[in-house]
């Protein structure tokens, strides 16, 4: 388990950074979208990898342990920013795109 | 009266909430602006002498410690909550005359902006300093293109380079948090010192990337090219703003890190990262402001420069360096607002010419603009009597006892000679080259409106070098509550986590 999300956050940033790098608006929002990704799995597993328990127990000796429930939290609260960052990423995208003029450039249209 | 503490961050969230209502009364919301920039004022000044009285932590909804969210007031934060409500305050002019007129919502932005900024002042722990993050740059990079009729690309670059950052900023929490167990400001310092062996390097590579991501925030070199281009194209409200947004790196930077630089501990390197990365800013940031082609290019550069100073005495570490980079964070905050309304206001009474340094036809109101940018200009370069001057003379003195005094000093002489002539040349071509006939064109409207608020900002800083001596007092005061979180055997709460984030047992 630990190998594979390791391997998994390993190629969201691999992705990620490839992506963002390629200096295109939006492949730059897949770019971050996957990084973004990579990063709530990383956050996850910040509190040590505590599979199939529960993050709210009563008593602690009874259940026989317990997940962290802080980086659920933390994960929780990240994802819904940058879902709202997503869409106001795209939305700037957007816009550009419609300013620009029809006809532009070739040299320009990478950028 | 405990919850006075919320009140810089959940007022103006309010007001924003209640400014969007309002969208279709333009009356309505100058006045709901104008009422915030009073409350902020006033909540100001009662946190500040609060804080007088001994450091306060606020636990939200009063859920205990690890799993509450805690907001934390000390001299420190209130005095930069107090900053915040003065730029805010004077922000609220050409909001109110300039960027009110072409956007409907880049009042109620503004108010979000300022409540993600003093929620960053006044957050207990790492985590909430990066959800007010989130709220301060969305509403910039909002406030950037309101009114711009069109998104530049440099709106671009600015999201993507700070949701980056964002990124990284995440993954370093994640790293401080599976070293330390805690994300809690106070206890994180303190907890640092004191990791276990096999997870220091999880910490430390922990706290690079949360430094990392401080000095992005703080536009320092390499990463700080962002910034002119991001503050040539915003309105006069948003770069006002903007003034505060360097600083918020800036404060996380002193709060986190600060009481570790300039000792020998795993983190003291960050220090020295931090204090070369200064030097080539104010270098870099002369050099910019020399080959500027417009007013707002060289405020853009001369905050580069000034947030490079305060910078470079923080990096120094010791309660002497800190309380003389909090000093200079003030001012640099204050010359910076200044230096952008004046690029702005001129912009506006120049009419097609803008402000570009080229020769146009004289301005109405050309002897008052003149000794306006004068006496800003003698504020951003740092010349005597004003708080430029007080501010550079600390972080020289600061500066000095150091093994770093040579290059530190050297540079920092050479960069402010530079900036000089930077701003002797822009002003020549503004008003000396100028023809003296009368304008035959008006120019836009807010550009009273907006050198008023220039004004307001010159007076600022005249009442700093005036009450420095206080101020002064003030600040190392504020930088010793700060600093001696670093002291061997301070422990603010020992009880509140355990080790590795697991919950604490129930007894």
């Amino acid at each position: 388990m630990p190998l594979t999300v390791a391997l998994l956050i390993g190629m969201l940033t691999t992705g990620g950074t490839y992506l963002l790098l390629r200096a295109d608006r939006f492949r730059a929002v897949l770019g971050l979208t996957l990084l973004s990704y990579a990063v709530n799995l990383f956050l996850l597993t910040s509190g040590g990898m505590v599979v199939g328990q529960p993050p709210l127990v009563h008593n602690i000796a009874e259940a026989g342990g317990a997940a962290d429930p802080l980086p659920q939290a933390l994960v929780l609260t990240a994802i819904v920013i940058g879902f709202g960052m997503t869409a106001w990423l795209i939305a700037l995208c957007l816009r550009m795109v419609i300013d620009e003029p029809v006809v532009a450039p070739r040299e320009d249209d990478a950028t | 009266m405990n919850h006075l503490i919320t009140f810089p961050f959940i007022l103006p969230l309010l007001a924003g909430a209640l400014l969007m209502v309002l969208a279709d009364r333009p009356a309505a919301r100058k006045v709901v602006t104008a009422i915030m920039a009073m409350v902020g004022l006033a909540v100001g000044v009662a946190l500040v002498m609060r804080s007088i009285e001994g450091p306060v932590t606020y636990q939200l909804g009063d859920w205990p410690a690890p799993f509450g969210i805690s907001m934390h007031l000390d001299r420190l934060s209130a005095t930069m909550v107090m900053l915040s409500a003065v730029i805010a305050a004077v922000a609220a002019l050409p909001a109110i005359g300039v960027d009110d007129v072409r956007s409907r919502y880049a009042l109620a932005l503004a108010q979000f902006q300022v409540a993600g900024i003093n929620g960053a002042f006044l957050a207990g722990d790492l985590f909430n300093i990066f959800v007010c993050f989130e709220i301060l740059l969305i509403s910039s990079y909002a406030l950037m293109v309101q009114g711009n009729g069109r998104a530049p690309r440099a709106a671009l670059v600015y999201t993507v380079i700070n949701l980056t950052g964002s990124a990284i900023f995440l993954l370093g929490i994640g790293l401080l948090y599976g070293a330390t167990g805690t994300l809690n400001l106070a206890d994180l310092t303190v907890r640092l010192q004191m990791m276990p062996p096999e997870v220091t390097a999880l910490g430390v590579t922990g706290a690079w990337l949360v430094a990392l991501v401080f000095a992005l925030k703080s536009a320092v070199l390499p990463i700080g090219l962002w910034l002119p281009g991001a503050y040539a194209i915003a309105g006069p409200t948003a770069i006002t703003l903007f003034a505060l947004l360097t600083k918020v790196g800036v404060y996380t930077m002193l709060r986190v890190f600060g009481p570790w630089f300039g000792g020998d501990s795993a983190l003291a390197g960050i220090g020295t990262a931090l204090w070369v990365a200064a030097l080539v800013s104010l270098i870099f940031g002369a050099v910019l402001a020399l080959a500027a082609m417009t007013l707002r290019r060289l405020a853009g550069a001369l905050v580069v420069g000034s947030v490079a100073t305060a910078l470079l005495s923080l990096s120094i570490g010791g309660t002497l360096a800190l309380s003389a980079a909090l000093f200079y964070t003030l001012h640099s905050t204050i010359a910076a607002a200044a230096c952008f309304l004046v690029a702005s206001s001129l912009s506006r009474l120049r009419g097609v010419a803008e402000d570009r340094l080229d020769v146009a036809p004289a301005i109405t109101g050309r002897g008052a603009m003149m000794l306006l940018f004068l006496g800003i200009a003698i504020v951003v370069t740092g010349l005597p009597p004003l708080s430029g001057f007080l501010g550079k003379v600390s972080v020289l003195q600061a500066v000095m006892p150091t093994s770093r005094a040579t290059w530190s000093v050297t540079i920092l002489l050479v960069s402010s000679l530079l900036t000089l002539l930077a701003v002797a040349r822009a002003g020549n071509a503004v008003f000396l080259k100028a023809p003296s006939a009368p304008a035959t064109e008006r120019g836009r409207p807010g550009g009273a409106i907006t050198a008023v608020a220039a004004g307001v900002m010159l007076a600022l800083s005249v009442a700093m070098s005036v009450f420095g001596g206080p101020l002064r007092q003030w600040t190392d005061m504020a930088a010793f509550e700060v600093s001696r979180l670093a002291q061997p055997g301070f422990n603010t709460a020992p009880d509140v986590v355990s080790p590795h984030g697991m919950p604490p047992e129930h007894p």
